[in-house]
């Protein structure tokens, strides 16, 4: 697979690219080289698992068809009441916050220089890079004109008072930087390996040099772009909270909150660090690797700490507003607010507070995924539960062919991620099989 | 105003024109007919007529500038007219809006002789001087509405305003149709229904179509027969009668009271059903129970089904109040029918070819159509109808 | 290994961000000022309404919306269905019983209330929405994209959506037919009709004025309030009614618009790009220093890894 030993000026690098997933070049030694998994790993890529998830990709796909030539109402339970359901609330505002792993991740890695999770990047990166882009599809397919959505980007429609106006720009913006971020691994990819198949075999000395260009200007960028991500998900996974804000008199006084971007961010964080370590064991799973335990555990002891204070906002907000007194009914809203913080909140800092459990996989991988839940009952919940149409005459509960477009989406994505893990340096390399 | 409805129940719907004052016109009529250049020019020819002044401006010259409005009070000060119901016109006919809908023929003086019982002219005409005819509403009121002026209404707003007070407390339709003639080029109107209903069949004026009960049965205190059925459809309907001819002398009280203590009005016998059924006893509408519907063959042995029914009775019988009953020869009427030229199988039956020969007299002997045929003439043992003299067809 | 220091510099940045919400807070948003001071508005007073419906026939017709003949309208047992607003239906009108067998029932209008503060222009994502300095939220359908984000912002659920629309769905509301009042000094289709001038059209000023003025001379006639004088921080469209609206299908809603916190808060954020400006500057000077830091660590041998720094 060529070699990534090479000097660029003075400083020998031995790593998973120049700027792999923006990354400077992290310390030689580990297992950490990223490969692609085609060679070098024994696990095929369709599996009957795969092949079970690209059935829901198909079904989902097919409910698209039906709803671009049949429209919005054939396909979903929304109306007049319920003007967003699932494929906002799931769709969209959760994609978005379990996206976060990217930015949190490069802020850690980047920008404290916390090398040892370099490793934890790559992997993020795509995740955030995908998971965007999924983001932006949802978005479109829920859009009555989507094929207006470039209205959004022309300055003469610019509406700077709309949260959804921030938040689009934002995504817009950041998958951008995302897919400028990802460009390293392509280039490390294919670099000294093009050979584009017959008539455009003339063009692999221009395709190759564009490569060497892009591999040596990007390096000198990239810390700019970083940032710019870091900048652009704080602005956008806060004014995702701002978007509901603006409707005090439908959202239930448990979630509406004037703090309630500062509450998305927070959460944000959390559920970022979360997602990695929740993806990063799936994916040892399913490809029959070892956990990343000497990493994933240390990693992992951030996340109580972004828990509690995202938790102390909420309380002291809570107490703040009298908003607890709503927690004495029973009904749908107190249980799922309940659900949502116990569950995704107070347990999971219980576990990963403990330096034993942490380093069990099975009690990580507990804890990552309640707070991944938790943190997406939370979007669900400001988005769709603690939704109160004034004037419904029965609630919403999405169509069968919302949910299977939803299902059919992130079996696409998983797809996808997979696809990518196998096609491009994303995954180090696995220990044993190292040449270092 | 709360109490509106109770002054409703215990005096008479009359009472409700009082509160169309109150309600109509929520503020003082401001600056009448000053609002728009053209209407300046209306007032100044009121003016002509007389109107003075000073029931509106408490200075003798009053300017744009300061126009030294009077409170302009809506209710019955303004009124200064001297005028009784009997002065006023009978119809007033009000067309100058007719647009979607057709023009109101409103019935004025018996609306004045109402109100003589409240409130007088004033419960309308809220403004009229002293000396003078009292101004029609379009005087101030303008045809056309402007944003302009918002305390006053326009003639369309202030007809409406005015109306519907009453209208609505004592009948909740709101119907359009109940005041206003229905455009006849319009689709929805039952044209069968507008053509039968002559609106000045009650009481000589204009009337909105009345919905009566098809029957109607009276508990009297008559002790051998004491229910009385009455089909009122019927004698709408077949009987062609029309509404005067029952309803003489009905006064507007005895349909427009909803008050409480409503009785049923006893039925002067020899006024009403009398001038018809003058020589029929007791036993003619006294029944122990309710009677079913005039039937014709029940009554009289001579179905009408199925041709006969659908002509109108007074076709046969002449007008209900000269009465006569018509001979039972077919050929009485239907002067044509002969021998020879008549299709038995109008009557559902078609001869055969054997009977087909005979005259008509050989079956139906002496010509009586209404009596049963006989076959004894040629036939020991065939009787009609168990053996027929020819096969049943459908009657068209 | 993550220091003590390292996790305050986070949590650092998240203050960080709160304190630029908080500042954001303070500051107002005072974007109603543009609006006309001559703007117009509409002024129904329900006491005069008799629930006929010919402004919501005159409403579809003037709007090419679908709807029965004029005599539809007789049809009085459609009052009693709390209907709502929807892509069909401009305006629709309901029925509320009498709270006692003196008074009379209500009839209520109900349509957009053209918000002096809209949430759902606030909300707009590419300004398809916007208020009329003269009043009227007008619509702009070659702009949208269709997000439906106003309709979960509007106060009183008015805009409603053509979901059946595969290509071309338009969000349908109320458009106090600027066509009819702004260019040609007519009235809206509905307040033409309006057998009774129960639906009032005229300068949002002298509307609110002529309001007071018969809540104060009829006050047995009247219910003392103004709905959409001060709700959501003002309406173009006005109510009077003998009873307070709020019972009668209208939302009971405070006086500020939903709006002016969602932009504060935005306004707070982002003006002059100050936040993410100063987020950015935050990054930057934390990766120098750490990247500093490193540099440092490697040169006294400190660290045993032996990565090295691109920028060494």
């Amino acid at each position: 697979m060529g070699s990534h030993q090479r000097v660029d000026g003075n400083v020998a690098w031995e790593t998973s690219g120049p700027t792999g997933g923006g990354t400077p070049p992290s310390h030689a030694g580990h297992h950490e080289r990223a490969v692609p998994m085609f060679g070098h790993s024994s696990v095929p890529f369709f599996t009957p698992g795969v092949i079970a998830v690209a059935a829901v990709a198909a079904a989902g796909l097919a409910v698209l068809v039906v709803r671009l030539v049949a429209g919005l109402g054939a396909v979903t339970n929304l109306d007049d009441q319920y003007p967003w359901g699932i494929w906002i609330g799931i769709d969209v505002a959760t994609g978005v916050a379990l996206a976060a792993g990217g930015f949190t991740t490069a802020f850690i890695a980047h920008v404290l220089h916390h090398e040892k999770y370099h490793v934890l990047v790559r992997p993020a990166l795509l995740t955030a890079m995908l998971g965007y882009t999924f983001v932006a599809l949802g978005v479109c397919v829920d859009l009555g004109r989507y094929y207006n959505i470039w209205h959004v980007l022309m300055p003469s429609m610019w509406q700077g008072n709309s949260a959804l106006f921030e938040v689009g720009m934002c995504v817009c913006c950041y998958l951008t930087v995302l897919y400028i971020e990802f460009l390293p691994i392509v280039v490390e990819r294919f670099r000294g390996r093009v050979n584009l198949p017959g008539a455009m075999a003339g063009l692999n000395g221009f395709v190759e040099t564009m490569l060497r260009i892009m591999d040596n200007t990007l390096g000198k960028v990239m810390n700019f772009f970083i940032i710019m991500g870091v900048v652009l998900s704080c602005a956008h996974q806060s004014s995702l909270g701002t978007l509901m804000v603006i409707a005090p008199s439908k959202l239930h006084p448990l979630w509406h909150t004037s703090i309630l971007p500062l509450q998305f961010l927070l959460s944000a964080f959390a559920v970022g660090l979360a997602m990695v370590v929740f993806e990063s064991m799936l994916a040892s799973r399913s490809l029959k690797r070892p956990f990343e335990m000497p990493v994933l555990s240390p990693f992992a002891r951030l996340i109580p700490f972004l828990l509690t204070i995202y938790f102390a906002a909420k309380l002291i907000d809570m107490a703040n507003r009298g908003t607890w007194q709503y927690l004495q009914e029973f009904n749908l809203r107190s249980v799922s607010w309940s659900i949502e913080v116990l569950f995704g909140v107070l347990v999971p800092i219980a576990i990963l507070l403990s330096h034993k459990l942490r380093r069990r996989p099975g009690w990580l991988f507990s804890a990552a995924a309640m707070v991944v839940l938790g943190v997406a009952l939370n979007r669900i919940n400001v988005f769709i539960i603690g939704y109160t149409a004034p004037f419904a005459d029965k609630p919403y509960v999405p169509a069968w062919t919302e949910v299977l477009l939803t299902a059919g989406f992130i079996a696409l994505l998983v797809l996808i991620y997979r696809l990518f893990i196998f096609l491009f340096p994303v995954l180090p390399e696995e220990e044993g099989a190292s040449h270092a | 105003m709360l109490n509106l409805k109770r002054a409703l129940v215990a005096l008479t719907c009359l009472a409700a024109m009082t509160a169309a004052v109150a309600m109509a016109g929520p503020a003082q009529v401001m600056d009448p007919g000053h609002a728009k250049p053209g209407a300046t020019k209306k007032a100044g020819k009121s003016a002509a007529t007389g109107p003075d002044c000073s029931a509106c401006h408490s200075c003798a010259a009053p300017t744009h500038a300061n126009p030294c409005l009077q409170s302009c009070q809506r209710h019955g000060a303004q009124f200064k007219g001297q005028h009784g119901s009997s002065e006023g016109p009978e119809i007033v006919i009000i067309d100058q809006l007719a647009n979607l809908y057709g023009p109101v023929v409103f019935a004025h003086k018996l609306h004045a002789q109402m109100s003589d019982m409240t409130g007088g002219c004033t419960n309308c005409h809220h403004y009229s001087p002293a000396t003078g005819a009292v101004p029609p509403c379009r005087q101030c009121h303008e045809p056309t509405r402007a944003a302009s002026d918002l305390r006053q209404p326009a003639l369309k707003g202030a007809y409406h305003r005015q109306c519907i007070n009453c209208h609505l407390d004592w009948n909740h339709d709101n119907a359009c149709g109940f005041c206003h003639e229905q455009a006849a080029d319009r689709k929805g109107a039952d044209p069968k229904a507008s053509a039968a209903h002559d609106p000045t069949d009650i009481v000589g004026t204009r009337h909105p179509l009345i919905k009566a009960k098809p029957t109607y049965t009276y508990k009297t205190t008559e002790p051998t027969g004491p229910m009385v059925t009455f089909h009122h459809e019927d004698h709408v309907e077949k009987f062609g009668l029309r509404c005067v001819d029952c309803h003489r002398g009905d006064t507007c009280a005895s349909c427009h009271d909803t008050g409480s203590g409503k009785e049923k009005r006893a039925l002067d016998h020899v006024t009403t059903c009398g001038a018809c059924h003058a020589e029929r006893n007791c036993a003619f509408c006294h029944s122990g129970d309710s009677k079913p519907q005039f039937d014709h063959r029940l009554s009289t042995g001579w179905s009408l089904e199925p041709y006969h029914a659908r002509i109108a009775c007074s076709t046969c019988h002449g007008e209900p109040q000269a009465f006569r009953t018509p001979s039972r020869q077919c050929t009485s009427c239907h002067i044509h029918w002969a021998e020879g030229s008549f299709d038995h199988k109008l009557t559902g039956l078609k001869l055969d070819d054997n009977h087909s020969e005979l005259e008509c007299a050989n079956c139906h002997l002496e010509m009586n159509f209404a009596a049963k045929p006989q076959c004894t003439d040629c036939h020991d043992e065939a009787m009609f109808p168990a053996k027929l003299p020819g096969s049943r067809v459908p009657r068209r | 290994m993550v220091t003590r220091r390292d996790f305050l510099k986070l949590s650092g940045a998240a203050a960080g961000t709160a304190a630029l919400a908080a500042t954001g807070a303070v500051a107002s948003s005072g974007s109603t000022s543009k609006l006309d001071p001559a703007r117009v508005g509409v002024l129904t007073d329900l006491t005069l309404c008799i629930g006929c419906r010919r402004c919501e026939w005159a409403c579809a017709q003037q709007n090419q919306l679908p709807y029965g003949p004029l005599e539809s309208c007789d049809d009085q047992s459609l009052l009693a269905n709390a209907r709502r607003p929807d892509a069909e239906h401009y305006t629709v009108i309901n029925r509320y019983p009498a709270p006692t067998w003196r008074e009379q029932p209500l009839d209520v209008k109900v349509q957009c209330m053209h918000c002096e503060h809209p949430a759902c222009v606030s909300a707009c994502i590419v300004g398809a929405l916007e208020k009329n300095p003269m009043g009227p939220v007008t619509y702009d359908p070659w702009k949208c994209i269709g997000c439906r984000y106003c309709m979960v912002a509007c106060p009183f659920q008015i805009p409603a959506y053509e979901y059946h629309n595969a290509l071309t769905p338009k969000v349908m509301k109320c458009t106090m037919c600027p066509e009819r009042t702004l260019e040609k000094q007519q009235l809206p289709a509905c307040a033409e009709i309006c057998p009774r001038e129960a639906i009032l059209f005229g300068r949002r000023d002298e509307l609110l004025e002529l309001a007071h003025e018969r809540l104060s001379q009829h006050p047995d006639r009247y219910h003392p309030e103004v709905y959409g004088e001060h709700e959501v921080g003002g309406t173009s469209w006005l109510l009077i009614a003998d009873r307070p609206v709020t019972e009668c299908g209208i939302p009971e809603l405070s006086d500020q618009s939903p709006a002016a916190l969602t932009e504060t808060i935005q306004h707070g954020i982002f003006r002059g790009f100050s936040g993410p400006l100063m987020i950015f500057g935050l990054l930057s000077v934390l990766m120098k220093s750490s990247t500093d830091r490193r540099r440092r660590e490697d040169w006294d041998g400190e660290d045993q890894r032996d990565g090295e720094d691109k920028h060494g």
